[in-house]
């Protein structure tokens, strides 16, 4: 007897209401041991992973798909093996890797352009139809909602993964075709499946209406298909320089290569799956948090990148001032985001402000609000110039420690920085411009936000770059109209220029940009002293104390766990004593 | 995951007349909303509002298209949020504890979201497993409601294929599957010819009896009219009138009161009561109806039904002295009679007709 018919003799207990469960037919005649192990194992699963996967085992489109891969692959095959038969036993032409390159184009159609868009137009539906809203008032959590569609498109990959495997098996039995070979391209397979539906999803939330969601879907189309023939290159060049490829992967700047693609790609996936999640949360939820842990866990990846570079690699002055110029960029634009977003701090918000001293100082930052944002971004910029700084101190020892070769040249520095503290200067320039263009785009969305209290991140993000592009632009043009016959050279002009102004202190310590620097910085003081008072503010907010409603609910919740031996029925059919 | 609401509830066999799960309810006001605003740039969709609603209890919320109805129940279904003020369900801030108020709550909207290849049990069976339903807890909950809304003969009919009806029926049934304290149903009935409007009135009645409160907006104010305890009228975000039934109906909580003079009391005196007068008269139809708008206490006067009608706010006498003068002033009146306001004529006449 099947648990439901169990319940239905339990509670029913008569002959008529027992016809009535059998015509309704809500557990169907479930024999079959596989799918009643399916049926136990998708209590388990996301609800929405279990609707889809039932409504794709329906849908045409899946079906049809999933056949013609399988036509494909089949003509494919019959194809390479009639047009490599003579080639088969003999020494002269490698098939394994002419199969494989054919077998990796065809993966790539579903993976990089049919899942992703399945999964992008799967949430923008919803969000279109209003079906989202109804699910959204359940008690699921927004990242329930999008882990459910991306678990639909893990499931749908697996299935396009399955029908493939076999023949990629196959391909490996014959000459030319190593495991590390397949393995890296199944790696770059399954990571940009999931990255790609990861930055659907994510387009699918930003698109509020059927317009924007349709210019959202062509461009989505036009990425897809850019992703599908970077795919193509690589299926391309891993045949015809395969074996090239294979030695490279032993080469240290290879493997780091390999390590900051799947790194960027996956952290970034971190960070478009907390973005999506906040722009489906409801807006008094904190909505920023998560966002702001995702930043840290990739800047932190960024920085250990860093270091293995020192420690691993021979790194010169040149790329500290590269990792600079990416850090600065990568939180001017995040933190003009955060800086734009609305500025009431919800009461259930308040309510889980931390509330210890030592809370305070570690969680503050990652808290919702404009000035919090502000804040956040400006630590990390720091964090990241003492970082720096550190290394290039102490990234000898470092290298003596861990380093491959011992490193020690009898300096304290790395064997590669010749200049030291002008790297360090350099590297305070470029940190220096971003902080700065921060506090004015923080300032100017302050001021925007009396008149206009609702205020877009993507509105902060372009402030922050036509600031950028204006200062770098007027400083050429003031040259040029007050120094007539001047040249292109460093003037103070420039002063505003984030790039000449950072190249050339790289380039020499004492020179027209160090007045130029120094004067920056007494003004960013100035304008970050404005803004420390303002933003300080928002940490002057008290938490809340829990309503009397919620805390007894909180323990009428605590009441009703199960206790040891206790099922869920008992508690469903019997009213408790209080 | 257990629901708490299941702390509260007992089951009753399906098929039964309390085939719904019964709710106990936690607090005697389930639905509080307090100086509710919302605006929308420059427009001002709910414009401080405030009511309640208790438990078992069915309350109408009447207006025309735009008055804001909409976007009150969007709020309190933690859809929306306000701009100022605040809403309570069973307690809990629809603002600062959504997700409290998601397990204590079901939201049917006016329009019905489908999915492509999804038949009726396994829509419910979806929504049950968005509510943390698992087990045979979910498998009871599709029962209950399977037969509460009798789909269960159409347990394996896809979505797409089902009747107006239906869809009500099942979007009901949505609503209901968690077995949630407070149901808020926008339009349930509209679209639906008369058996299916009966039959979904007999089950709102029958949600009822089971304890839950019922906020229930319609256009067809006759049935609000059966099966509501309270309503409130709304107007351009505007809270015009709320009560029971028959307060609206008497008139007592409309607008403006009407103040009479009589002969024999010089000074006026406010009367609330409003009842509707019908009469017939022989002939000369436009000059009694002349007549009869010439009258500062009375109001809306119409040809219906080859009858003039027209309210009249006062009391036995003052209707008997009224009929005393139109026969005095020639009116040969072959009948008159007085008909109780309906909730369509009370909502006709408090409201303007104006859309935002």
């Amino acid at each position: 007897m099947t648990p439901i018919e169990q319940t239905a003799q339990v509670n029913m207990g008569s002959e008529k209401q027992t016809a009535v469960i059998e015509k309704m037919r809500i557990a169907p005649e479930k024999t079959k041991w596989l799918d009643i192990q399916i049926e136990r194992a998708s209590e388990w699963f996301s609800s929405i992973l279990v609707k889809e996967s039932r409504q794709a085992l329906k849908s045409r489109q899946f079906l049809w798909t999933f056949f013609l891969m399988l036509i494909t692959v089949a003509t494919w095959t019959l194809f390479a093996l009639s047009y490599f038969y003579s080639e088969l036993s003999g020494d002269s032409v490698a098939p394994g890797p002419f199969l494989l390159s054919g077998y990796w184009m065809i993966l790539g159609f579903p993976l990089a352009i049919i899942i992703p868009y399945s999964a992008h137009r799967s949430l923008a539906a919803e969000m279109e139809d209003g079906t989202l809203q109804l699910v959204s008032i359940t008690t699921m959590r927004p990242y329930q909602i999008i882990s459910g569609k991306l678990g639909s498109a893990c499931l749908q990959m697996i299935t396009y993964l399955s029908v493939i495997a076999p023949c990629i098996v196959f391909t490996y039995l014959l000459r030319g075709v190593d495991l590390i070979q397949v393995f890296l391209g199944f790696s770059i397979a399954i990571t940009g499946c999931i990255f790609l539906s990861i930055a659907g999803l994510l387009l699918a939330t930003v698109s509020r209406n059927r317009l924007i969601g349709l210019v959202i879907s062509i461009l989505m189309v036009l990425g897809l298909g850019l992703a599908y023939w970077l795919w193509i290159v690589y299926s391309f060049t891993s045949t015809f320089f395969g074996s090239g490829m294979r030695s490279a992967l032993y080469d240290p700047a290879a493997q780091m290569a390999l390590w900051v693609c799947f790194g960027t790609a996956i952290t970034t996936a971190a960070v478009f799956f907390t973005a999506a999640c906040s722009q489906i949360a409801f807006e008094a939820e904190n909505r920023s948090t998560a966002i702001r842990i995702a930043l840290l866990v990739q800047q932190t990846f960024a920085l250990g990148l860093v270091v293995s570079a020192v420690v691993f690699q021979t790194v010169p002055n040149d790329a500290y001032w590269i990792f600079a110029m990416w850090y600065g960029h990568y939180w001017l634009l995040l933190g003009s985001m955060l800086v734009s977003v609305p500025n009431n701090m919800s009461r259930r918000v308040r309510r889980r402000l931390p509330a210890k001293i030592w809370s305070k100082g570690l969680f503050s930052l990652l808290m919702p609000g404009p000035g919090r944002g502000y804040l956040f971004a400006v630590a990390n910029l720091i964090a990241c110039f003492l970082s720096f700084c550190c290394l290039v101190f102490f990234g000898d020892i470092l290298l003596t420690l861990v380093g491959p070769n011992g490193g020690v040249n009898g300096s304290i520095f790395p064997q590669a920085i010749t200049k030291p503290f002008q790297t360090i200067f350099s590297i305070y320039t470029a940190t220096l411009y971003p902080i700065f263009f921060l506090t004015v785009v923080f300032l100017l969305v302050r001021l925007r936000k009396k008149r206009q209290p609702n205020s877009s991140p993507i509105m902060g993000a372009l402030i922050a770059g036509i600031l950028v592009a204006f200062s770098a632009i007027l400083g050429f043009v003031l040259q040029f109209n007050i120094l007539p016959y001047s040249n292109s050279d460093y003037t103070i002009f420039q002063a505003l220029n984030w790039y000449t102004t950072t190249d050339e202190s790289f380039s020499a310590m004492y020179s027209e940009a160090t007045v130029a620097i120094l004067f920056m910085s007494v003004f960013t003081a100035g304008l970050v002293f404005v803004a420390f008072r303002i933003a300080g503010r928002e940490l002057l907010i008290g938490e809340l104390a829990v309503p009397k409603r919620v805390q007894e609910d909180i323990k009428e919740n605590k009441k009703i766990q199960l206790a040891p031996g206790e099922s869920i029925d008992e508690i469903f059919a019997a009213p408790r004593e209080e | 995951m257990t629901p708490e609401n299941s702390n509260n509830s007992t089951t009753a066999p399906i098929g039964s007349a309390e085939s719904v799960p019964v709710v106990t309810p936690t607090s005697d006001t389930m639905i509080r909303l307090e100086k509710l605003s919302r605006w929308f740039d420059k427009t001002c969709a709910v414009n401080d509002v405030s009511f309640e609603v208790k438990a078992g209890e069915v309350f109408g919320f009447i207006g025309p298209n735009g008055a804001g109805k909409t976007t009150s129940m969007r709020i309190l279904s933690t859809l929306d949020t306000p701009t100022a003020g605040d809403a309570w369900i069973d307690g809990f801030s629809v603002v600062d504890d959504s997700d409290r108020v998601r397990r204590r709550l079901g939201f049917m909207p006016d329009n019905f979201g489908t999915y492509p290849n999804v038949n009726c049990e396994e829509y419910l069976d979806f929504f049950a497993r968005a509510y943390g339903l698992r087990g045979n807890e979910r498998r009871q909950a599709l029962m209950h409601v399977m037969g509460f809304t009798q789909l269960d003969t159409m347990a394996n009919k896809p979505i797409n294929g089902l009747s107006k009806g239906m869809k009500q029926r099942l979007c009901l049934g949505r609503t209901m599957i968690h077995n949630p304290a407070v149901l808020i149903l926008d339009e349930p009935a509209a679209g639906l010819d008369p058996r299916a409007r009966i039959e979904l009135r007999d089950m709102i009645k029958e949600l009822a009896a089971n304890g839950k409160s019922l906020l229930v907006s319609s256009h067809i104010l006759t049935e609000l009219a059966e099966m509501c305890d309270r309503v409130a009228i709304i107007e351009q975000g505007n809270l015009l009138a709320v009560g029971t039934v028959e307060e609206i109906l008497s008139g007592k909580l409309l607008a403006q009161p009407t103040a009479i003079a009589t002969a024999d009391s010089p000074t006026p005196s406010v009367v609330n009561e409003r009842v509707q007068i019908e009469v017939s008269v022989v002939a000369d139809f436009p000059a009694a109806k002349s007549w009869l708008e010439q009258r500062e206490d009375i109001e809306s006067v119409a040809m219906r039904q080859g009858q003039l009608s027209f309210e009249y706010p006062a009391a036995t006498e003052q209707r008997a002295a009224l009929l005393a003068d139109m026969i005095n002033a020639g009116i040969q009146v072959s009948s008159f009679s007085e008909r109780q306001l309906s909730l369509e004529d009370a909502f006709l006449r408090v409201t303007q007709g104006r859309v935002q």
